[in-house]
């Protein structure tokens, strides 16, 4: 083969390129308007959630016997609650419990179910069947029925809430893999990969996953809203997290009880609003990002 | 390591020289359509010698690209073949339908290589084309990937691709249909392969383009003395590039031999048809340019007797529609039309 003499241009031969991709990612989004602001405003909760204990000036369990259901002032910025505790500082250690568990859940969900969806779609025959039967059974139950059943078969606590989601979570990143990968394994792309001797692990790795990965990210970051819901709820039925560690979906719950003091709904209730924003806006632009031909 | 040396030295004297030929004998495709069987390609046999290139050639739906699938062991699942598709050369005999996947795999991009039709879907969009390219390599640990890379760059050069380096690092989105229609060329020639197929791989490229990749695959298997199989539904094109041709109609070959005798004096009506409709090739009657009436038949509603006959303006009641029709050997080529020696003097 002539590859003896090889041009000066080719001292710039691609080496760098492969797993670029998720850097390519985040750069793309901070250059995208929307998927910037929502960088940020989850970047601000993140931060906020690794620094609550030098951020909060009140101890988040603390009871202000003196001062509760206190509306919002100089002292407490977002008010007490029912027993008198400081309701910004639950809120920021509020969202290191729900970003956790939205993240551990989602990120599990979405492992097992990629895999599941990408296996079956590409095998096809009777694996397809039989892992799509169990998706479809567990599709069966709506998700929050489901969810509880679990944690009340695992005991309530915030590991098993989260065990929880990201099974209710699971049939839904499988289907949508499995749909886009019986697609993608027809492209013409895949039969060229074929052609040229690549194995199906190895198709499945470098053609089918970065081709439906886009869109299983964008429906990521729509799950993870869905998911904080998920977990708000649990919280609020005393299945998630246990009283007193704060939960956002437990303060807005219990808010709810007592209209007269909207300062105890609203703020909980703000940011989980501000998450569900950012993952969307994020999940958004992922989408535009991901798809070179969209790309300006 | 060679148990038949008798065979294998008549294989290597019809090669042209003494390197692999592709033999292809009574290939039969057939499709499930509403729990019945249909027959798509019935019975094709061809040979490819090294150095050679055949053209395949017919009208869209007679069966050339599920015949270069088959050859590549990349038929629909729901296909069913049968026959013999062989690669022989000087170490022996490597039977393509009896392979298992894993085995398969060792042989597609190192010894079969294959372009497709659409540049435009048959490269991923997302992977920078030098990656793509070096990606036979990879997959067969041949070498290491930043040699790899630098083979790739390499062969964009050879493609007449001005600044490789720059070019290997493009997605394919950026690069003109002709640019990326090299690099599948490129894809299919890094793993040197002794067999060619290109399936049409310039039907979707514009004719001064179509003309530079023809040159193009013609002077890479000369140069590389690969046998070529060259699919297209368009005698012009094949012209220049083949040294042999089988024209298609239906699942089969009705006509097979040197390609300037067929282009000169085609014996069977349907290729004389295909020519006569093509005006760049007839040039002494331009006046008499015409189309061949009628359709294709369906695969399953093909008729008794020729395939041809509904459409062919010889065919003879009695004769053309009963029975099947063989090839027969006649002025140096095979036909299948039973009217072959008596139209010539009439
Ligand atoms: N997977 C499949 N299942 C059923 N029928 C098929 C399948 N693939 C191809 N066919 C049929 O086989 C016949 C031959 O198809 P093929 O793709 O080989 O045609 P072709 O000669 O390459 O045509 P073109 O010039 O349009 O590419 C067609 O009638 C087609 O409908
Ligand atoms: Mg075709």
């Amino acid at each position: 083969m002539s590859i003896a003499n090889v041009t000066s241009t080719s001292d710039r031969a691609p080496e760098k390129v492969p797993d670029a991709r998720w850097l390519g990612l985040l750069k793309g989004l901070w250059r995208h308007r929307l998927g910037r602001a929502g960088c940020i405003v989850l970047a601000v909760l993140v931060l906020v959630a690794a620094g609550a204990d030098w951020l909060a000036p009140h101890d988040p369990t603390e009871i202000y016997y003196d001062y509760i259901l206190v509306a919002p002032d100089s002292r407490f910025w977002f008010g007490t609650d029912e027993l008198g505790r400081d309701i910004f500082s639950r809120v920021l250690f509020g969202a290191r419990v729900s970003l956790q568990v939205v993240a551990a859940a989602v990120a599990l969900s979405l492992v097992i179910g990629a895999a599941v969806g990408l296996i079956s779609g590409y095998a096809g025959a009777w694996i397809d069947n039989g892992l799509m039967r169990v998706m479809d059974g567990l599709m069966a139950f709506p998700a929050l029925v489901l969810a509880l059943a679990i944690v009340a078969v695992l005991g309530p606590d915030l590991l098993n809430a989260m065990i929880a989601i990201a099974v209710v979570n699971t049939p839904g990143f499988a289907r949508l893999v499995r749909g886009e990968t019986l697609v993608v394994r027809e492209l013409d792309y895949v039969q060229a990969a074929r052609a040229m001797g690549a194995s199906p692990l190895r198709i499945v790795a470098r053609h089918v996953w970065p081709s439906v990965s886009g869109n299983v990210l964008v429906y990521g970051s729509l799950k993870a809203s869905a998911a904080l819901i998920t977990e708000s709820a649990l919280s609020f039925l005393g299945l998630g997290v246990q009283p007193p560690t704060p939960s956002w979906g437990y303060m807005l719950a219990t808010g709810m009880q007592y209209t007269q003091a909207w300062w105890m709904s609203i703020f909980p209730g703000l940011a989980i609003f501000l998450t569900v924003l950012g993952l969307n806006l994020i999940g958004d632009a992922a989408r535009d990002v991901i798809d070179p031909r969209t790309q300006r | 390591m060679n148990p038949l040396p008798a065979l294998a030295a008549a294989a290597s004297e019809k090669a042209t020289q003494s390197g692999p030929t592709l033999a292809v004998s009574d290939l039969r495709i057939s499709a499930k359509r509403d729990r019945k069987s249909v027959e798509l390609l019935r019975g094709v046999s061809f040979h490819v010698a090294s150095g050679e290139t055949l053209a395949l050639v017919g009208e869209s739906g007679c069966g050339k690209s599920i015949t270069s699938l088959a050859v590549m062991g990349l038929l629909a699942p729901g296909l069913s073949m049968s026959g013999e598709v062989a690669l022989t050369d000087a170490g022996g005999r490597i039977d393509l339908v009896a392979l298992s996947a894993a085995e398969r795999r060792k042989l597609c991009g190192r010894r079969l290589g294959m372009i497709f039709q659409e540049p435009m879907t048959s490269l991923n969009p997302m992977q920078r084309v030098g990656d793509q390219i070096a990606e036979t390599l990879t997959t067969h640990g041949i070498c290491s990937r930043q040699e790899a890379a630098r083979r790739a760059v390499a062969m964009l050069d050879r493609m007449g691709i001005a600044d490789p380096g720059r070019r290997a690092l493009a997605l394919p989105h950026e690069l003109s249909g002709g640019m990326r229609q090299r690099v599948m060329i490129a894809m299919a020639m890094i793993g040197e392969p002794d067999l060619l197929i290109a399936d049409e791989p310039t039907t979707a490229l514009d004719v001064t383009v179509q003309a530079q990749i023809l040159e193009l695959i013609r002077d890479l298997s000369r140069e590389r003395g690969m046998a070529t199989l060259f699919i297209s539904h368009d005698l012009a094109v094949v012209a220049d590039i083949a040294d042999r041709v089988a024209v298609m109609y239906a699942g089969e070959i009705v006509e097979t031999g040197p390609i300037d005798q067929v282009l000169d004096a085609p014996l069977h009506p349907y290729t004389i048809g295909l020519i006569a409709s093509r005006p760049a090739l007839s040039t002494e009657r331009r006046a008499r340019l015409s189309a061949i009436f009628g359709a294709v038949p369906e695969p399953g509603r093909r008729p008794q007797g020729c395939a041809f006959h509904p459409r062919c303006s010889l065919a003879k009641p009695g004769l053309c529609d009963v029975g099947d029709v063989p090839l027969k050997r006649f002025d140096g080529r095979d036909v299948r039309c039973l009217r072959v020696g008596e139209r010539v003097q009439a």
